[in-house]
């Protein structure tokens, strides 16, 4: 059966990323890491708390995995293509930019996402632990934000050592300064906390678990970071489609 | 591809399914207020009562589900799936109280009244939790998966899959 054009264009991207061994490494991977979850309700006496620090980017392996391999696809093979030039390649495709653009997308940044979110879904609903789903969303809009941001910067600077250690640079900064900087709004007074929580939510998270009160403001940080996700997703799109090899 | 992944889950799903926690964990826990836990069905809790003052009687309420128990510790109890409330149901303790009195004393035809503060104990009974009672809890074990069974059943049949699926590759 013959099949269509752009899926065979699709399959060569995504197999070029997800070589053999690859998924059959990752996936269970992810799914195997999840025990954490495990660790750290027990540890934390089967409350919310433990399931809020098992769902921390960096604590969490797996969210970790998605997140390394989604940076791993953009910097270096996407960028790669682009700072070598083999982007052209690509582009001689019969298809449209915009549509070479979101499948290197999907296959870059959404297929880990999915992953990811597969196996902790599956491993939540086996394990019969109370996952609030609310972690999910929070998860799932903070990786789409900073895989955002990475991808504008590998589209913009064009070279691997760059956006590697500027987005490094910047991801660190909003993850570290931004939980010291809840912090300090949690203890001095709610100034600008609204702010604040979108470059890290999960102090918010802590706060409320261990109070046991209600901050709405977490809700205006998702927003902020779903505007900024959305701005630089087309920030991203504008750059490749106007991009010169 | 399909082939490896099936196999690589299939084996991951009976590990897991095979696995459980089984490092104990201990964690104390002070009662002034009622104190609520949910035990998951994966979990093999097991909770010690005891109460550090010593001259205080002290009795705990223990509710989980439509079951109320009033106990005294110490006291160490199974906790199963559920949720578990426990709270200070009644103490009674030796409080040391003070007053004064007026002691008169007659010395050579002179009355000489002399206010003295004596201390007496009298036992108080009170719902109020003014000493705590410390609730250890002991995690022997946890599961790692709720449905074993069905995991199990899921690997296997992932597993057999991917034999079958290079079977027919093969020949």
């Amino acid at each position: 059966m013959m099949r269509s054009r752009n899926y065979q264009i699709f399959s060569v991207i995504f197999k070029e990323r997800f070589r053999e061994h690859t998924l059959e490494f990752i996936i269970p991977l992810m799914l195997s890491s999840n025990v954490f979850i495990n660790a750290f309700y027990e540890r934390g006496n089967f409350t919310i708390y433990g399931i809020i620090l098992a769902f921390i980017p960096l604590i969490s392996v797996s969210e970790t995995i998605a997140f390394a391999l989604a940076l791993r696809n953009i910097i270096f093979v996407t960028g790669d293509h682009i700072y070598r030039g083999s982007i052209i390649s690509f582009l001689t495709f019969p298809i449209k930019r915009t549509d070479l653009f979101l499948m290197m997308y999907f296959s870059d940044v959404i297929t880990p996402y999915i992953i990811w979110l597969s196996t902790t879904e599956a491993y939540i609903l086996m394990s019969g632990i109370p996952v609030p789903q609310f972690l999910i969303l929070i998860y799932t809009i903070g990786y789409f934000f900073t895989e955002n941001i990475i991808l504008s910067i590998a589209l913009t600077f064009k070279s691997a050592g760059i956006a590697t250690l500027l987005s490094s640079f910047i991801i660190g900064l909003l993850f570290i300064f931004g939980g010291m900087l809840n912090y300090y709004e949690l203890i001095q007074g709610y100034h600008v906390l609204g702010i604040t929580s979108s470059l890290n939510p999960y102090v918010l998270l802590l706060y409320e678990a261990v109070n046991r009160k209600t901050l709405p403001c977490i809700y205006e940080g998702i927003t902020i970071e779903l505007i900024i996700a959305t701005v630089t997703f087309f920030f991203s799109l504008n750059k490749f489609k106007r991009l010169e090899i | 591809m399909i082939r490896g992944i099936l196999l690589s889950i299939g084996i991951t799903l009976i590990s897991l399914s095979l696995l459980s926690i089984t490092s104990p964990i201990s964690n104390t826990i002070i009662v002034t207020k009622p104190y609520c836990i949910s035990i998951p069905s994966t979990a093999k809790v097991i909770a010690i009562m005891y109460e550090n003052s010593t001259n205080v009687t002290v009795y705990v309420k223990i509710i989980h589900g439509n079951f109320t128990k009033i106990i005294r510790p110490p006291c160490t109890i199974m906790l199963t799936h559920g949720k578990w409330i426990f709270e200070v149901y009644n103490e009674t303790y030796p409080k040391i109280s003070y007053r004064s009195i007026n002691e008169t004393i007659i010395e050579k035809n002179v009355t000489i009244i002399i206010q003295k503060t004596v201390n007496y104990t009298n036992i108080v009974t009170t719902k109020n939790a003014t000493y705590p009672i410390y609730v250890r809890l002991y995690i022997k074990c946890m599961k790692i998966l709720k449905f074993q069974e069905l995991s199990e059943i899921l690997g296997i049949i992932m597993i057999i899959s991917s034999v079958f699926l290079y079977l027919r590759k093969r020949f």
